[in-house]
């Protein structure tokens, strides 16, 4: 599945990072790095981003998974345990941590990590879903060697966001730019496989759901709170439950659990209320506090909910947000 | 107050305005034919309501203001500490212009209840 990227995808994507001029993209490009078995590469760009950007939780989380994707464990969960000591509501942190606690949660041998070295292995994904384990080549099946039609094209994005980022380290914060959905990088963003089971049983927790969409909702959250004035986002399914979140580091954690449910009551009522007075269907509550305002907005049946200091330029956030319904859709659909 | 109501009325793509009482009861309105008051007085209440349960802080003056934003029109509504002023939009209506008009008219009927 690997090498039958159009390169010129793969080269759009390195494009595009490299013309966004936020560095703390590199994160994103770590994860496509990583999504596509090329942990060296990933790891080389997290170590090198958080060396300017320390509390970058996006590229720390990535780093994370690209150590437990090659056995080491320790590391991983070093790395874990960083985060949840600043987020600790981030609910993709505290799975990857679960899931090293389970016994043989890493089932690799312990790889050298050497700068050098290319690892074509994908034994993360080959655990993920069976679609990936049927697409991917495993490391008896296919000699080592790139895994990509041309991983060049990678590696002139990934020098020139360090570049980038090298650059911006001593940059005040851009304003939140998200770039283009990562699902448009090509058809390695594989988000939502279709499962059955999802319309056929009652609504699972979060964490049943495929990491690698999760990756990509934590992703996508993450680019929410780059926004001035932005506290959290919380993305909750009808049910209520939370499926991923994002907090600002300098703001207090968010209660995924009551917020998620309380965000999902309000504006289930609010949408029923419309109705009812025929103003079709809702799509955004703003709540204007005198300490915050709460943004829960429609997602297909989701809801998403963004809270920011009251402050917050209304406006700014909005367009945000709605980028990111977008992108969340992109990912559903 | 049937003044206040009907300058806010005057702002393009404003269907009506209501003043309601925090159990949702109506103080004075000015809709257009089609809005029923008093359904839309007793889903604001029942809305703001369950926001001030949510926020879980007890104390209502909390909230300044929710917005409904819908397919098919908008619900705004500002809370003062007796009352609540609501107008309804149609889609495309400029919202921040109704909301500052909204908070001057609301400073009116603050004096007058």
């Amino acid at each position: 599945m690997l090498s039958d990227i159009p390169s010129d995808s793969v080269k759009d994507f390195s494009d595009q990072v490299v013309d966004d001029p936020s560095s703390l993209l590199f994160g994103s490009l770590a994860d496509f790095y990583r999504e596509n078995g090329l942990y060296q590469e990933a790891i080389n760009i997290c170590l090198t981003g958080l060396e300017s950007h320390p509390n970058n939780i996006e590229a720390r989380l990535v780093l994370a998974q690209c150590y437990k994707g090659t056995g080491h464990t320790e590391r991983a969960r070093a790395e874990l345990t960083k985060i949840l000591s600043v987020q600790p509501q981030n609910s993709l942190a505290k799975k990857v941590l679960a899931e090293l606690d389970k016994p043989g949660g890493s089932e690799l041998q312990e790889i050298a990590i050497s700068p050098a070295e290319e690892s074509p292995i994908h034994p993360e994904k080959a655990e993920e879903t069976p679609l990936a384990e049927e697409a991917i080549p495993t490391p008896t099946a296919v000699p080592a060697g790139p895994a990509m039609a041309d991983p060049s094209d990678f590696h002139k994005g990934a020098q020139a966001m360090m570049a980038l980022a090298a650059e911006s380290a001593e940059k005040p914060k851009i304003e939140f730019v998200p770039p283009e959905p990562a699902s448009q990088a090509g058809p390695m963003e594989v988000p939502a496989e279709p499962a059955p089971e999802k319309t056929a049983i009652p609504p699972k927790p979060p964490t049943e759901a495929d990491p690698k969409t999760m990756s990509s909702y934590g992703r996508i959250l993450n680019e929410i709170i780059q926004t001035p004035q932005v506290r959290a986002s919380l993305l909750v399914d009808e049910s209520g439950y939370p499926v991923a979140s994002a907090t600002a580091p300098q703001s207090a954690g968010l209660d995924e659990e009551s917020s998620g449910a309380l965000s999902s009551l309000v504006f289930t009522s609010a949408s029923e209320a419309m109705q009812k007075v025929k103003l079709g269907e809702l799509e955004r509550v703003v709540i204007d506090t005198r300490n915050e305002k709460i943004f829960l907005s429609r997602v297909g049946s989701q809801v998403l909910m963004v809270t920011a200091e009251s402050s917050a330029k209304t406006g700014l956030v909005a367009v945000n947000v709605k980028r990111a319904i977008d992108r969340i859709k992109n990912l559903s659909s | 107050m049937k003044n206040i109501l009907n300058q806010i009325n005057d702002i393009p793509g404003v269907k009506g305005s209501v003043v309601i009482d925090k159990e949702g009861l109506v103080i004075a309105s000015n809709l257009m034919s089609g809005l029923e008051e008093r359904t839309i007085s007793a889903m604001v209440a029942s809305i703001f309501n369950q926001v001030v349960k949510s926020l879980a802080r007890g104390q209502e003056e909390q909230i300044y203001g929710v917005q409904l934003l819908a397919s098919e029109g908008n619900i705004i509504f500002l809370c003062a500490q007796h009352c609540i002023l609501i107008v309804i939009t149609e889609t495309g209506a400029n919202i921040g212009l109704v909301s500052i008009k909204m908070k001057a008219s609301l400073e009116h009927l603050m004096d007058m209840l």
